[in-house]
Order: structure tokens, then C-alpha cells, then sequence
């Protein structure tokens, strides 16, 4: 686990656009960010370091979403986000990808960093 | 649903071929009988033309055959060896006739009827001549006339006749509902295959929907949180301003689209709800509103309003309906909830103006709005689409000067 001031995030999601997006809103608030755009890269990301909290898509590719958070939590031991299209998919996202939080998009930015300071 | 679109469609095409197997069986057998009738009042035409007698004598001799064809038998008076004028037919009828004087006394003039004594035809005849004629006792052709100062009644046994009648009739009525149960076999099999394309088109529909939500969702999440990267950097002015307005409108219209569609797929789970503490709620959330309108509220809500229903959505269609009334009302809104005959019906009202009365069931299609709305138009959808699944029905009119949206559970 990464220090207070050393909070380190991954945005793991296939849309690179809405990655972008991200990755300034959490570079904006003073957050060290890194960007994968599919499962198999966040894997290989998590064993290369250390991320605090996970921000996995639910339509991540290549590698299901809730096999990478698995991966996530017993490498790094940190908190999941699951980004979600459907707000019907949050009690699969909650079972599944056991994750500690969920947003349905579309959202605003001052509701994403409501959530982020929830985890951090 | 599609097993309610099945059950429709069985139910609607097994009547349709019920009304025309019935259609026809009525008529087959009205035919039928008219015709026997026809035929028994050709018989009584020649029983009164022979005197009341139609007898053969004992020694006389057949009259010469028409030609065997049985139109000549009968268009010929029917003196062929088939018709009813033939010396075979006369032989076998069975009939009486009595004559009434005019003091009311009866006297057989033909008893040639098995079943009955002269005294019992005579008692027959006495309960009969005053009527015009007709049948009677089921299987007996009867008529009634006067003749050199007398009444005669006569009464010809058409049991015979009507038997193959009766046969007909028991038969189309067996083969009616037999030919019935098949169709509705047949259909129940069958209807699958009439009902899937018609559930294809909705689905496929509701997909491509669902789909075109779902593919706004990301680009709109990367509009909404860049937006605010520009206000950052750039200050706000009145560009910021409408991309924002138009993106929290487009963020709404999406979350909408996602309820409705999400209302449409599930089945909902039913508890007890307490529908007048959700309306009460629902109104003071909008106190602010109101008040910072100007609009007067009036609530006429019963206590203890229960309903078996999905909290979660029938908290949405209330805070749907309310909403609608805050958007439009002038000056006042009425809301009343209540439950008789295990009903609930729950109305909300605003006043308007220049609005003529009448329905406005059009208010509940999707993206409908009156011309100086704001909204998206979803709103009233929504609440007839929560309504539905619940089983109940909504309405929307104007009366008096104010518009009326009525809900019933």
C-alpha cells in the first residue's frame, strides 16, 4: 500500500476517450494515475506495481471484469471502482466483482471525485 | 408477456372459429328444420284439400307415376312414387283431424294416429283450435281452418321426418366442438410461430433502444467531466453555461430512457407499501419548489393507504407526478389519495389556462410535451409504465380549468 501522498490509481477500461477523461479528472485532484485498456494489460500492471484502487469498467475486454478485480485484490490488496451502464448491473458488480464501490455512467465529475474520496 | 400475447392470440382466433363454425351449424340446421316445416305444411295443405280425410281406399289403385325424378315428384303435386302425394306416403301418415261445431263440440273426421285414442285426439284438438298452427309437443305439424260452418284441426306426426334432422343437428353440434378443441390444439401449438415475429420486432426494437442508451452513456460521461475541466481552466461564461444545461438535459434524458427500459424488463417484487407516507414525502420534497413558485398546495390524503406493490418504483411514478404538476401549475396543485374497493387511486392536479376540456391520454406517450415545456417528455411515461406493470391504469384530462392525472391501483 502506497503512502497518503503517494495514492496511486489504475483506470483499466476499453473506451480511450472515456479513459482520457479520467485520467484528468484524477490527475486534476492531485492523483497519480495510470491508464490500461484492456484485462490483460490491468494484470500485468497490478504484478508491476502497486495501485491503491482499481477503477475497472464492466465492459473491460480480453479479460472479464471480475477476474481482473480478482486479480487486483490478491495482488495488490487495494479497493475496486466498477464502472457501470446499467444501474440494474450494480448488484451483479457488488456480487461479482466484489467491488468496495459502483458508478452508473453517466456521471458528473464532481460525483466521481465524491466516490474517489470515499475510497481513498 | 409473450405467453400474454400467446393466450390472446389462441383466445381471439378460438373465438373467431367458434362464431363461424356456430354461424354455419345455426344455419345448416335452421334450413333444415324450415324445410321439414315446409314439408309437414305441404302435408296438411293436402289433408285439408282431401276434406280432412287424405286417405286411399282400400281397393283403389295407385294414379299413374310421374317420371322417377324427384323434382317432377314434387313440383307435380308430388304424385311420383318419392313424393309426398304418392300412394306409399298417404298410407304411412300418420295424423288425425277433428271438426268443432259451433257449439264447440268435436267430432273425428280422420284418427289414423296410434299413439292416442279418438277421445285423447279430440281433448288435443280442443287445447289447439284456437291457435294458428305450428308445432307442437315437439314432433307434431298442426294447423287450424274453417270449413262449411266447422273448425278443423288437424295434427300430423313428423317424428319421422324430423329424426334425420335431429341427427344432423347432434352431429354438427359434435363435429362444432370437436372441430373447436382441435382448433384450439392446433393454435396453442401453432401460436408460437404466429406470435414470434411480432415479439421479435419488439424486442429487436427495445434492444436497439436499449443499445443507442447505452452507446450516449460513455461519450456523455466524457463531456460531462471534460466540461468542468474547461470551467477550470477557462472560467465560466454563458458557452459553459449552456454545454452545461444541455448536458445535465441529455444526462437526464438518458437516465430516464434507462428507467423506462428498466421498468419493461423486470418483474416486480411485491410488499406492502404505505402509499400515503410515500405521497406525503414526496410532496415535501417539493416544498421549496412550491413556495418558491408562489403555487398553493391542497392535500386530501387518507391515512394508511397500503398497496402490494415495488416501493422503489411506485415512489418514482409519485415523485413523477408531483413533478409534472410543480412544471406546470400557475398557481395551485391538488393532490388526493384514497382507496375504495380495495382500489387506490391517487389524483394530482394543476390549474392551467386556455386549455379546453377533454382527454389528454397523449400526455402519457414517450417525449411528448405541451410547446412551453422544459422537460424531456418521459415523465408521465414513466408513471404509466410503473402503473402498468402493477396492473392498474392511469388517465390524464382537463376539466374545469385544471389538468387532471389520475392513477389507479
Amino acid at each position: 500500500m502506497n503512502t497518503e501522498n503517494e495514492r496511486k490509481i489504475l483506470v483499466a477500461g476499453c473506451d480511450r476517450d472515456f479513459c482520457a477523461s479520467i485520467y484528468r479528472a484524477l490527475t486534476l485532484r492531485g492523483l497519480a494515475a495510470d491508464v490500461v485498456f484492456d484485462g490483460v494489460q490491468a494484470i500485468r500492471a497490478f504484478s508491476a506495481s502497486d495501485y491503491d484502487i482499481a477503477i475497472i469498467d464492466a465492459d473491460i475486454t480480453r479479460v472479464a471484469a471480475c477476474e481482473v478485480a480478482d486479480k487486483f485484490r490478491s495482488l495488490s490488496g487495494g479497493k475496486v471502482l466498477a464502472l457501470l451502464n446499467d444501474c440494474t448491473e450494480i448488484s451483479k458488480a457488488v456480487n461479482d466483482l466484489k467491488c468496495d464501490a459502483a458508478l452508473t455512467r453517466p456521471f458528473t465529475r464532481k460525483r466521481f471525485y465524491e466516490v474517489i474520496d470515499g475510497l481513498l | 408477456m409473450v405467453k400474454k400475447l400467446k393466450i390472446k392470440f389462441v383466445c381471439v382466433a378460438t373465438a373467431s372459429i367458434a362464431a363461424l363454425l356456430i354461424a354455419i351449424l345455426a344455419v345448416v340446421n335452421v334450413v333444415n328444420f324450415s324445410l321439414v316445416a315446409d314439408d309437414a305444411d305441404k302435408v296438411l295443405d293436402m289433408i285439408r284439400e282431401s276434406g280432412g280425410q287424405f286417405s286411399l281406399p282400400f281397393n283403389e289403385q295407385p294414379t299413374e307415376p310421374a317420371p322417377f325424378e324427384r323434382g317432377e315428384n314434387f313440383a307435380n303435386g308430388g304424385h311420383g312414387p318419392m313424393g309426398p302425394n304418392s300412394a306409399d306416403n298417404k298410407a304411412s301418415m300418420r295424423f288425425f283431424t277433428v271438426a268443432f261445431s259451433a257449439d264447440g263440440t268435436g267430432r273425428i273426421v280422420k284418427h289414423n294416429l296410434s299413439v292416442v285414442s279418438e277421445q285423447e285426439a279430440v281433448e288435443w284438438a280442443t287445447r289447439l283450435k284456437n291457435a294458428k298452427g305450428g308445432w307442437t309437443h315437439s314432433t307434431y305439424r298442426y294447423e287450424t281452418y274453417a270449413a262449411g260452418g266447422e273448425t278443423f284441426v288437424t295434427v300430423v306426426d313428423q317424428a319421422r321426418e324430423l329424426l334425420p334432422s335431429y341427427r344432423v343437428l347432434y352431429a354438427s353440434i359434435i363435429g362444432t366442438i370437436s372441430g373447436l378443441a382441435i382448433a384450439v390444439l392446433v393454435l396453442a401449438l401453432l401460436s408460437d410461430k404466429f406470435v414470434k415475429p411480432l415479439t421479435d420486432s419488439e424486442r429487436k426494437q427495445k434492444k436497439f433502444v436499449a443499445e443507442a442508451a447505452r452507446e450516449l452513456k460513455t461519450p456523455l460521461t466524457v463531456i460531462a467531466v471534460d466540461k468542468e475541466y474547461l470551467k477550470d481552466e477557462f472560467g465560466e461564461n454563458d458557452a459553459t453555461r449552456s454545454i452545461d444545461k444541455q448536458t445535465d438535459k441529455l444526462m437526464n434524458l438518458t437516465l430516464k430512457l434507462n428507467e423506462l427500459l428498466v421498468i419493461e424488463r423486470e418483474e416486480i417484487e411485491r410488499a406492502p407499501v404505505n402509499m400515503s407516507e410515500l405521497t406525503k414525502n414526496s410532496l415535501d420534497g417539493f416544498n421549496e419548489t412550491f413556495s418558491a413558485n408562489g403555487v398553493i398546495v391542497t392535500r386530501e390524503i387518507s391515512e394508511n393507504v397500503f398497496f402490494d406493490g415495488d416501493e422503489i418504483l411506485l415512489k418514482k411514478a409519485i415523485y413523477e407526478l408531483i413533478d409534472n404538476a410543480a412544471r406546470f401549475a400557475e398557481k395551485s396543485v391538488e393532490v388526493s389519495l384514497s382507496k375504495s374497493e380495495k382500489r387506490v387511486k391517487l389524483a394530482v392536479s394543476s390549474d392551467v389556462t386556455g386549455e379546453e376540456d377533454g382527454d389528454r391520454d397523449t400526455a402519457f406517450d414517450r417525449f411528448y410535451k405541451s410547446p412551453d415545456s422544459s422537460g424531456n417528455g418521459l415523465g408521465l411515461s414513466i408513471v404509466k409504465e410503473i402503473v402498468s406493470v402493477h396492473g392498474g391504469r392511469a388517465r390524464a384530462y382537463v376539466r374545469d380549468g385544471k389538468f387532471v392525472v389520475k392513477i389507479e391501483l
